[in-house]
Formats: structure tokens, C-alpha cells, sequence
């Protein structure tokens, strides 16, 4: 396979983020089956969003009823109250498919890199069945990254509203522009650096074969090295979901003007943006940065 | 490359097959809800601007609700809609269509109970925005005659009272409509077989004084309160009086003792914590 950056381009010099970009592109380009897994995720993903959607419904009913009723309140089964409560059951459902087929999928694509990468045919059931074999690892690895984003995310917010309290102004702004520009930026800022702690720990599982806290800290240990750069690699392609977050985050607007259903459809816009898109771009070019920092 | 397109179209097929089949189990009261969402909606643009309202809007969103009320009859949402459709003539001025269209919801009264009441007190609304208080207060009192242990005949007595106080009338006519509340709930603790519905009345006529603002009458209340009916929280009985005590009669002393009452009394209440920390702070 013949790519415009071949990664003698990029070997030998101090890597450059603008030439595994490009790389990474034309990588898509010349051999789009590497997203392939991310196809599988994102379906997946759609798949539970229109579940999630028909919660008041038969035969969907018959699980998420209860279940919506004993933790939210019996209202949230009724037009127009369920499309409230979808972006929440949504993220949390997003949460599970990505300790449970998040990680072998990221591995899959991890693996179509590399075999592109050595000039290597292309197999999608091997690169599945390698990442299978090494399936707890991967699971245990989401499963602590979702854990501490999940938790990480809500301490600024929870923090900020602890120091506001019972004040109007925290160092001489007030609250909008603490909590609609500040604290949504620290947010952005520290989705990346969490990403970045573990976003070369499914390659060292998967390419080198290491095992799960050694894999962990291999990969800590090489973003502390390359911070900056793996940064920008993660932090580039999401910036592309700044727009969702922002749609998302009016939701009520959306729904007075567009019809509350109006947001199944920006969930699903975000599916698509965050696990085909972003996650697909991250994950191509933070493997073409592992491979040629550690000459894997 | 073909497969890779193949995969796509299976996915396809698959996602068109499942959202097909999930959307058609949507239940018919799921789909009554949406309509009548919508139905609000239409609405909401005459209630935001209910004289400027272009008139194919206000009839958009009444054959809205005619639909539903039509479409669901003998249902919640058939009341639902017929009062929305009253609501749209009232807020447009039509106070005629209005109770016509409120009247509609007063017959069978023996089966409706609440509803007729709620119907009638609509009726009655109509005339208080008209500016016809005394055909309003007419409406209100053959409510409280004729469904007297409903919602809305237990708190009318209170909502004249506090109509005379809004309008800022004559003091001897608030006193006449405290003393009409207090004779009326009195009346009704005679057909009462229960405790707990003597304990209510006798809460009502408390704050039929508290309202009417007559406070000595309001504590010979709450004292009868605490010594006839000593299993229903006598505690927030003596609370509401250091209230009085100390809001309005300004007698620091007397709100002190009724506070000290509920330390000493119900020294497991709530209000035992709170009466703690307010002494120590008098």
C-alpha cells in the first residue's frame, strides 16, 4: 500500500504532528477499511440510542420501565419528558459499549494500522481475533478510563458551585462567564489530557503484547514524554465535537423550536461526529505516533 | 472494497428494519400525549399574545384540541382539551364561548365530582376577569354548596378572602368573608365522621383568621388545634403561633414561651431543633 507520507517520512526525525496528520489522512484514504471498526461501534451505539428512544415502548418497555421509574420517576415514561432524559440514559449507554466493545474495536483499528503500516495484507478477522485475545485487558483498561473520566468530569463543576456558594462573584467575574466559557474550556482541556494518559495503553496491548498495568503505565510513560504532541493529536479532532457539545447543551431550545424527537437526532449526529469521526481520527494517528516512537 | 460497501448497506438495512419495528409499537397513549404536546404548542402562541394573535392561529390551535376532544372522548385528555379550549376563549376575551365551552364540562356532575367543581370555578374565573365579582363570588358559593368536600370547595372560602384583600376592600368585608369561611368550615366539621378530617376544618379556620389577618382569633385557633387534636403534629400548631407572636404582634416574650413549649413537648420533632437554635439566638 502506498501512501503520499511514508513513515520513512516521519522516521528519523523528531516526529512531526503535521506529518503524522497527514499521514493519518491519506491512511484513511488509501485504506478506508481501518475504519471499519469504528462502523461497528457507532452502530452499536445508534443502535441502543434508538432502543433508549423507545423506552416507554413495547417490547423496550418491558425492561427500561421500571428501571426509568425506580431511578428518575414514573414521569419520564411520557411524551415529551423521555427526550429529556435520552442525552443521560444515552451517556451512560455509551459508557458500557465502550468498556464492552469500545476497547477490541480501538484495538481492531490499532492493528489494521500496523498491518497497513508493514505493507501487510489487510485482515480484519485477524485483527479481531487478536484483539479478542486480549479482551480482559482491553475491557479492564475502558472500564478504569471511563471510570476516572466519569469521575474527573464532574469535580470542576462540583467544585466551582462549592466555591461560588453564596457569593456573586469569584475573582471579579461573575457566574455566566465561569460556567459558560471557563468551566466548559478546563472541560475540553481536561478531556484531552485524560485521553492522553490513556490513549497509547490499547496499542501497547495489542502491538506489544504487553499486560494490563504494564501496558498502563508504558503508555503514561510515553505520553509524559511526547505530552505536547500527543495533545494536539488528541485534542485536534475534538474540537470537531465542540459544536454537538454547544447543540447539546441547549437542548431545551432545540426541542421548543424543532419538536422534543429533534433530539434523537442530535444524539445521533453525535454518535456519528464522536465515535466515526473523532475517535477514528485519534485513535489512526496516535498509532502512527506509537509506531514510530517506539519503532513497533 | 465490495465487501466493505456490502457492510455498510447490511448495517443499513438492519438500523431501517429495527427503528421500523420499535416505532410501530409506540403506544396509543404515547402517541395522545404527542398530540396533545403539540395542541399545546399552538396555544402557547395565543396565550403569549392573546389580542394580536392572528385568527387563523387561535383556530389552528382550537381544532387542535377539538380533534383530540373528539378523537379520545370519555378520556382525561377529552377534559384536557375541552378546558384548554375555554382557556383560548378566555384569554381572547370571548368570556360567552368561554363558559359555554365550560358548561359543557358541568354536566353529569354526579359522576365527575372534582371536575364539575373544577368546571364551575373556570365559570366562575370568566366573570372575575369580565370584572363581575359579584356573579363570581355566585359561582364560587354554589361550589361550595353543591361539592362541599372537594379540592376546590376547601380552599374557595380562603381565595375569596384573599380576593377582598387584593381588591383592598372595606375591612368590614373582608371580617363578613372570614367569618363566612370559618361558619362554613365549622358547618362541614359536623358531617366530618373522621379525626383527621375534623383536624383539617379546624386547620382551615386557623387560616381563615390568619388570612383575614384577626391574629388573637387566629391563636384561640391554633390552641384548640394543639388541645383537641394532639396526634396530628400540635408542634407546628405552636410554631405558627411563636410566628404570630413574634411577626406580627411583636411580643418577643410570648414567642419565646411557645417555642419553649415545643423543646420542652416534642423535644423529638424537628421543629425542636430549629426552636433550639432560635432561642439561643433571642
Amino acid at each position: 500500500m502506498e501512501h503520499m507520507t511514508s513513515p520513512e517520512e516521519i522516521k528519523g526525525k523528531k516526529i512531526s504532528v503535521v506529518a503524522i496528520w497527514r499521514a493519518a489522512v491519506n491512511l484513511v484514504v488509501s485504506e478506508p477499511r481501518v475504519l471499519v471498526p469504528f462502523a461497528v461501534l457507532a452502530a452499536v451505539e445508534i443502535v441502543q440510542l434508538f432502543i433508549l428512544a423507545n423506552s416507554p415502548h413495547f417490547p423496550v418497555n418491558k425492561i427500561m420501565a421500571p428501571l426509568i421509574q425506580r431511578i428518575w420517576g414514573g414521569v419520564f415514561l411520557h411524551y415529551p419528558y423521555i427526550y429529556e432524559l435520552l442525552p443521560r440514559l444515552v451517556y451512560y449507554a455509551k459508557m458500557a459499549a465502550g468498556v464492552f466493545v469500545g476497547g477490541v474495536t480501538t484495538a481492531m483499528a490499532c492493528l489494521i494500522v500496523l498491518q497497513v503500516e508493514r505493507d501487510r495484507r489487510v485482515s480484519l478477522r485477524k485483527a479481531f481475533r487478536q484483539s479478542m485475545g486480549r479482551y480482559v485487558s482491553l475491557f479492564l483498561l475502558m472500564l478504569l478510563l471511563y471510570v476516572a473520566v466519569h469521575y474527573a468530569m464532574k469535580q470542576p463543576q462540583l467544585l466551582l458551585a462549592t466555591l461560588f456558594h453564596g457569593k456573586a462573584k469569584l475573582l471579579f467575574l461573575g457566574p455566566r462567564p465561569w460556567f459558560e466559557v471557563i468551566l466548559p474550556t478546563f472541560l475540553f482541556l481536561l478531556a484531552v489530557i485524560l485521553q492522553g494518559f490513556f490513549v497509547f495503553s490499547i496499542p501497547f496491548i495489542v502491538i506489544k503484547g504487553k499486560k494490563f498495568l504494564a501496558a498502563l503505565w508504558s503508555g503514561v510513560v510515553l505520553f509524559a514524554k511526547n505530552a505536547l504532541r500527543t495533545l494536539v493529536l488528541v485534542g485536534v479532532p475534538m474540537l470537531l465535537y465542540i459544536p454537538v457539545t454547544i447543540v447539546r447543551s441547549n437542548t431545551n431550545t432545540l426541542a421548543d423550536k424543532f419538536g422534543p424527537e429533534s433530539i434523537v437526532f442530535v444524539l445521533f449526529v453525535g454518535v456519528l461526529i464522536a465515535t466515526f469521526i473523532v475517535d477514528a481520527l485519534v485513535t489512526v494517528a496516535t498509532t502512527l505516533f506509537f509506531i514510530e516512537a517506539t519503532d513497533a | 472494497m465490495r465487501k466493505l460497501l456490502r457492510m455498510p448497506k447490511l448495517l443499513t438495512v438492519l438500523l431501517a428494519l429495527s427503528v421500523t419495528g420499535l416505532l410501530g409499537c409506540e403506544g396509543p397513549s404515547f402517541r395522545a400525549e404527542r398530540k396533545m404536546y403539540k395542541a399545546h404548542k399552538l396555544a402557547e402562541r395565543v396565550f403569549k399574545n392573546p389580542r394580536s394573535t392572528p385568527p387563523m392561529q387561535f383556530e389552528e390551535a382550537v381544532g387542535a384540541y377539538r380533534k383530540i376532544a373528539s378523537e379520545y372522548r370519555g378520556s382525561v385528555l377529552e377534559v384536557q382539551a375541552e378546558f384548554s379550549i375555554g382557556h383560548l376563549y378566555l384569554v381572547r376575551g370571548n368570556f360567552e364561548e368561554a363558559r359555554a365551552q365550560y358548561k359543557k364540562l358541568t354536566l353529569d356532575c354526579e359522576e365527575k365530582g372534582n371536575l364539575c367543581a373544577e368546571a364551575h370555578f373556570a365559570i366562575g374565573n370568566t366573570y372575575e376577569v369580565e370584572q363581575s365579582w359579584p356573579q363570581a363570588e355566585a359561582e364560587y358559593k354554589f361550589i361550595m354548596n353543591t361539592f362541599p368536600f372537594s379540592a376546590k370547595s376547601l380552599d374557595l372560602p380562603l381565595y375569596v378572602i384573599r380576593h377582598y384583600l387584593k381588591e383592598k376592600a372595606a375591612p368590614d368585608k373582608v371580617g363578613a368573608a372570614v367569618d363566612q369561611a370559618v361558619a362554613y368550615y365549622t358547618n362541614l366539621k359536623a358531617d366530618t365522621e373522621q379525626e383527621k378530617g375534623d383536624f383539617v376544618l379546624q386547620g382551615l379556620v386557623s387560616r381563615s383568621y390568619i388570612e383575614g389577618q384577626r391574629w388573637l382569633d387566629a391563636l384561640d385557633s391554633l390552641d384548640k388545634l394543639t388541645r383537641d387534636y394532639p396526634d396530628f403534629n400540635p408542634e407546628e400548631a405552636l410554631w405558627v403561633k411563636a410566628l404570630i407572636y413574634s411577626n406580627k404582634l411583636r411580643d418577643k416574650e410570648k414567642a419565646k414561651e411557645e417555642l419553649q413549649k415545643i423543646v420542652s413537648d416534642y423535644p423529638e420533632s424537628k421543629l425542636a431543633q430549629k426552636a433550639t437554635i432560635i432561642i439561643d439566638r433571642m
